[in-house]
């Protein structure tokens, strides 16, 4: 079983992240679980979406304490919380960081088995112009299948359709490309 | 033909009551119900369902048009959760007093204050005395599916009771996973339409309900007939299930469902959504360990199920009863039950009562095992001393 967080700030789309990639891996087969920390998720607010992928159907109901991946989709969260704080010593990290992942604390880097970066803030105002807060997260979706490379970045287009409106799914596969394409490793 | 489709416990019960063809949909919004409403809305709105939707300026006047309508002879649907589910408190015994087989779904939320919006059982739990029958289901299938079945046990003649289809909110409202959403045709033959004679407003056919019965005339008979129906619920539920399993190829297990239950000398009994995780528990404990342990979960509250329950664990050495309530200043209400159903009897288990999860804390499958494994060592005490038992709280 591969466990997923994915943290964000309300508003930035992390609950439905979570849920394009758990329907993008139904679509494949797997029997994924979903959820948020649900705490109101009001604006701006951190949030943390859960997910689980598994071969079988999945039996337990509680957060995730260990995950195996962790996607951080706005950088000032570590000014709060250390969302990789319970990462797996072999787990992976895709931060949304400019610059190639220039400039990214040493204490970071060494906190991650397999680190990676996308800079989804520059890429969402490409694409859906510029909001209040960034829309980053079909952008981190296409650079965890280019890091992680368990789901395909076709399987997420295919969820697309369940959460957006017609008119807004290529924009949103644009995005998808994006993250794809733009990914670092470090 | 069915699908399986990735939902949300709350749309699983949506999409429920669409496949029973409710009729009319009175509902006030409150977290984290109010997904089911939004859908619902959807669903009338593109069509998809032939209903009125009533969007009602309170909880108290959602149940006071769900009693009206099914009066009337509609098929009703409504959701609710913590303080709406407890404001609509009186008029819940009116749709049981009445005999209107209403379903709702109680979406589990703690009632503060303080604050959250996180679930306990408390809210549903609270309505035990209101004559509505109580289930509760451990996923966003098993939600789906007691929705449909809940028409049908509540409308069978020998019950005409309304039934709370009890889940967790978070927990099983916004948790998304693999459903297998039922097919139309399959769910109108296992669903006949609504057609009451008991309760029927219909100037064609007048009829008198609601009366007085002063001078006690026949409200301790009124009474007696709803014990009565709660009494036959029990078979039905049963029957239902099998009917259920035939037509779709699933069955839960009527009351109760248990696990590992043959050579088990102690067993964890819970209910909802921490049924999931204790099974992994159980399954762990056998396997890896070797530990002789069970797991019974409580399907169905009201009606208690006092046979079922008396005759899986008499045999036990003890039992631990996980539940995310509390009666404050006596214990978990399902424990207080249930030490009650196995009172006086020589075979009679130890018990202990984990008051575990309230405002949503999570339960995790290394606390559960570690009451598992605690039970294990104290199954041959003469007695269980303090047996119920805080066990999340922090800096005791």
């Amino acid at each position: 079983m591969k466990e997923i967080n994915i943290y964000g700030r309300g508003g930035q789309g992390a609950v439905t992240a979570a849920q394009i990639l758990a329907t993008a891996a139904f679509g494949e087969g797997y029997w994924p679980q979903t959820f948020p920390k649900f705490g109101g998720e009001r604006r701006g607010a951190p949030v943390v979406a859960y997910v689980r992928i598994d071969n079988e159907p999945i039996v337990i109901r509680t957060k995730v304490y260990a995950p195996d991946v962790v996607v951080v989709m706005d950088f000032n969260l570590f000014k709060m919380l250390n969302p990789l704080g319970d990462i797996k010593p072999d787990g992976t990290a895709i931060i949304n960081y400019p610059d190639h992942g220039e400039g990214l604390p040493s204490s970071i880097i060494e906190e991650v088995a397999s680190l990676f970066t996308v800079d989804a803030t520059k890429i969402a105002h490409q694409i859906y112009g510029k909001t209040t807060i960034p829309i980053t997260n079909v952008t981190l979706l296409g650079a965890y299948c280019a890091a992680v490379k368990d789901i395909s970045l076709e399987s997420i287009y295919e969820a697309l359709p369940d959460f957006f409106p017609e008119e807004k799914v290529e924009l949103n596969w644009k995005a998808a490309q994006m993250g794809y394409k733009n990914l670092r490793g470090l | 033909m069915e699908k399986r489709k990735m939902l949300t416990g709350n749309y699983a019960a949506a999409h429920g009551a669409r496949l029973a063809r409710v009729e009319v949909v009175p509902v006030y919004p409150i977290t984290p119900q109010t997904h089911i409403m939004e859908k619902m809305a959807a669903f009338v709105e593109s069509g998809e369902l032939d209903a009125e939707f009533v969007p009602v300026e309170s909880e108290h006047s959602a149940m006071a048009v769900a009693i009206a309508a099914q009066a009337t002879g509609a098929r009703t649907f409504t959701a609710s959760s913590a303080q709406g589910l407890v404001y609509m408190h009186e008029n819940l015994f009116v749709a049981s007093g009445l005999r209107l087989p209403v379903v709702m779904a109680m979406v589990n939320r703690t009632i503060g204050p303080p604050t959250t919006i996180c679930p306990d059982l408390g809210d549903s739990l609270d309505q035990r005395d209101t004559g509505w029958i109580q289930i509760y289901t451990e996923s966003a299938q098993e939600a789906h599916d007691m929705i449909i079945q809940a028409y049908r046990v509540g409308e069978d003649e020998r019950v005409l009771l309304p039934v709370g289809i009890c889940f967790e909110g978070m927990i099983i409202s916004h948790y998304m996973e693999p459903v297998e959403i039922l097919d139309q045709e399959k769910v109108d033959l296992f669903l006949p339409p609504y057609r009451p004679e008991h309760v029927i407003l219909d100037p064609d056919r007048p009829m008198s309900v609601h009366q007085l019965v002063l001078d006690d005339s026949y409200y301790t008979e009124y009474r007696y007939q709803q014990q009565v129906a709660m009494e036959a619920a029990k078979g039905v539920i049963r029957e239902v299930d099998e009917v259920f399993g035939e037509a779709f190829g699933r069955r839960y297990g009527g009351l109760i469902s248990t696990e590992m239950m043959e050579d088990a000398e102690v067993a964890l009994l819970t209910l909802g959504s921490m049924a999931s995780t204790a099974r992994a528990v159980v399954n762990q404990l056998r396997k890896d360990e070797g530990i002789p342990i069970g797991l019974v979960k409580l399907r169905v509250f009201r009606p208690f199920p006092d046979a079922e329950l008396r005759e899986s664990l008499s045999n036990l050495k003890a039992v631990a009863v996980l539940e995310r309530d509390v009666s404050i200043g006596a214990g978990g209400a399902v424990y207080l039950e249930l030490a009650h159903c196995l009172r006086k009897r020589h075979d009679s288990p130890l018990l202990t009562n984990y008051i575990i999860g309230l405002g949503g804390r999570d339960v995790t499958f290394e606390e559960i095992k570690d009451i598992a494994l605690n039970l294990f060592e104290e199954r041959d005490a003469e007695v269980m001393t303090n047996p119920i038992r805080w066990y999340q709280v922090r800096g005791l």
